[in-house]
């Protein structure tokens, strides 16, 4: 194997896993000072994730939330944007397939409803989107503090909507009625129902599907399409973009929208999917949480794929692990997510050097 | 700044052309034929190592520079700006790249070369223009050019030469 293929095996793969690896260690240490046995803490969060069906139904569902926004700040990263408004986009981005999946005729037939309430999920999305990549495309406000503005707006908005338009007449809670019969996305345990396997029921549903489709649109549009190079090259050199005719603002309007939109799916999979009503929060900590994901995924529609699955086991494993321990809460969670960003983002290059000295050193030819 | 050094070579070779036809089918960018294009490319001006998915960082300066001149010099353009096109480059490939400017000045495209080495400049330039402060401050021919007479209008400094031979006589 030659350096070169040695070098983008450390930086795929080993470099990845040993931060991931790290993380875990010192969420082990974590265990350790809170005084939970963190072999058995293991157990209860692998078995709890992965050990049943439901288990693992849920942990798959968690994990097709994190794809969506793992994908949309994986692709505002290869421009070179640090979306953090995925939370604001995802949530207004409900908004959108939420009206239509609330106002269309009840009798049209789901093969029409299911495509329109995705694009109204994506449109709203990439609304949500645009203003920030406007401010940063033509008047230079920088896009992580304009998205993360925007997430207050985005919620205080939706908390309006819901209260002052959406909500059921006598109704109290902050929550619209129910979505059209159409609309719904079935559950997967029902589809294995109709061929006669009997699994148990969770929320995973044909979102899971959408979200493959978008992993494997968005690795091609990245790598196999003219503008996907663009993107890319924008991301890495404004100047050399610029010489190869590349309009750096449109690329981030554009880029800003994709982004947008992929956020904009979260709604799919927790409205269309499972709660078939909107409500306040449905969102809560999938935006924030893709960042994580894509860090960890290293912008890869495979990584992402791997690493929200990995996400999905956390967040199912840890709220058995809330269950079943008495002094951990879900919260747990959020630390070793933190631990993550930490080890797989801020201190991604931490092993770098010395993986290099011993696996790939420069090799001196005449 | 023509180059993006995180892209692979079969990536540079595409910059600026990323839109033409013969690699687009619809949307999709052929890697095929992006990559055969940069193997001609490396082929053509003898770039090494000629492996089109060797990230362009690792190639040597001066066959980053051949790879770059590649791709424009084999578009065959009309006209053609290059700035410094040897810089760093070995002697047998600044012998290369020197032939290549000549025979599209024989095949009658417009080349306005820049550098900062009158040697090259005298050599292969048929008029030169000099600039200092932002204006023209003379144009010889490149035949009748001399170092002397480009330093001095490098400094701008001709006229007041030619004042204080006056003075002198």
């Amino acid at each position: 194997m030659n350096r070169e293929r040695r070098l983008s095996w450390i930086n795929g793969l080993l470099l990845p896993l040993l931060n991931v690896l790290t993380a875990f260690l010192a969420t082990a240490v974590v265990f350790l000072l809170i005084g939970v046995d963190p072999i058995e803490a293991t157990k209860i969060l692998i078995y709890g994730a992965l050990g049943y069906d439901e288990g693992l139904g849920y942990t798959l569902y968690y994990a097709t939330n994190f794809v969506f926004t793992g994908l949309a700040v994986a692709v505002a990263f290869h421009a070179g944007l640090f979306n953090i408004g995925g939370e604001g986009q995802a949530y207004v981005g409900g908004l959108g397939t939420a009206l239509v999946a609330l106002y269309l005729n009840p009798a049209l037939s789901a093969w029409i409803v299911i495509p329109l309430a995705i694009s109204g999920g994506l449109l709203f999305g990439a609304l949500w989107a645009i203003i920030p990549a406007y401010l940063q495309a033509y008047r230079g406000s920088h896009i992580v503090i304009t998205t993360i503005m925007f997430n207050f707006l985005a919620s205080a908005l939706m908390v309006y909507v819901l209260v002052n338009v959406l909500r059921e007449v006598g109704e109290m809670s902050p929550e619209s009625g129910d979505f059209i019969k159409a609309s719904w996305l079935p559950f997967v345990h029902d589809i294995f129902a109709s061929f006669g396997y009997k699994i148990a029921k969770s929320p995973l549903n044909l979102s899971i599907l959408v979200a493959l489709f978008f992993s494997g649109l968005v690795w091609f549009f990245l790598w196999h399409t003219r503008w996907g190079f663009a993107i890319r090259a924008v991301g890495k050199s404004n100047d050399a973009a610029i010489y190869g005719g590349i309009n750096p603002k449109k690329i981030i309007i554009v880029t800003m929208c994709i982004s947008g939109a992929l956020a904009g799916l979260v709604g799919i999979n927790e409205l269309m999917g499972v709660q078939h009503r909107l409500f306040l929060n449905f969102n809560y900590g999938y935006g924030f949480g893709g960042i994580a994901v894509a860090l960890m995924g290293r912008n890869h529609p495979i990584g992402i794929l791997i690493a929200a699955f990995l996400f999905g086991i956390l967040y199912q494993g840890g709220a058995e692990l809330d269950f079943e321990l008495q002094n951990v809460s879900r919260d747990i969670v959020v630390v070793m997510q933190g631990l993550v960003i930490l080890f797989c983002g801020g201190l991604e290059y931490l092993y770098r050097p010395v993986l290099i000295r011993f696996l790939a050193p420069i090799e001196v030819t005449e | 700044m023509g180059m993006i050094s995180e892209f692979t070579a079969s990536e540079t070779a595409l910059l600026g052309y990323q839109n033409d036809k013969n690699i687009n089918q619809g949307v999709w960018l052929k890697r095929a034929s992006v990559k055969a294009n940069c193997e001609s490319l490396m082929k053509a001006f003898d770039v090494r190592p000629s492996n089109p998915n060797l990230m362009s960082s690792n190639f040597s300066g001066g066959n980053q520079q051949k790879l770059i001149l590649a791709r424009e010099f084999e578009r065959d353009p009309e006209v053609l700006i290059i700035g410094q096109p040897t810089r760093g480059v070995d002697i047998g490939a600044i012998e290369f790249i020197r032939k290549r400017i000549i025979e599209m000045r024989d095949a009658g495209k417009a080349i306005i070369l820049i550098s900062v080495e009158l040697e090259e400049i005298m050599s292969l330039s048929d008029r030169i223009i000099v600039m200092c402060d932002g204006e023209i401050t003379g144009t010889v021919n490149g035949a009748d050019a001399d170092e002397a007479t480009l330093g001095m209008m490098m400094a701008n400094a001709l006229e007041t030469e030619e004042e204080m031979k006056g003075a002198q006589l």
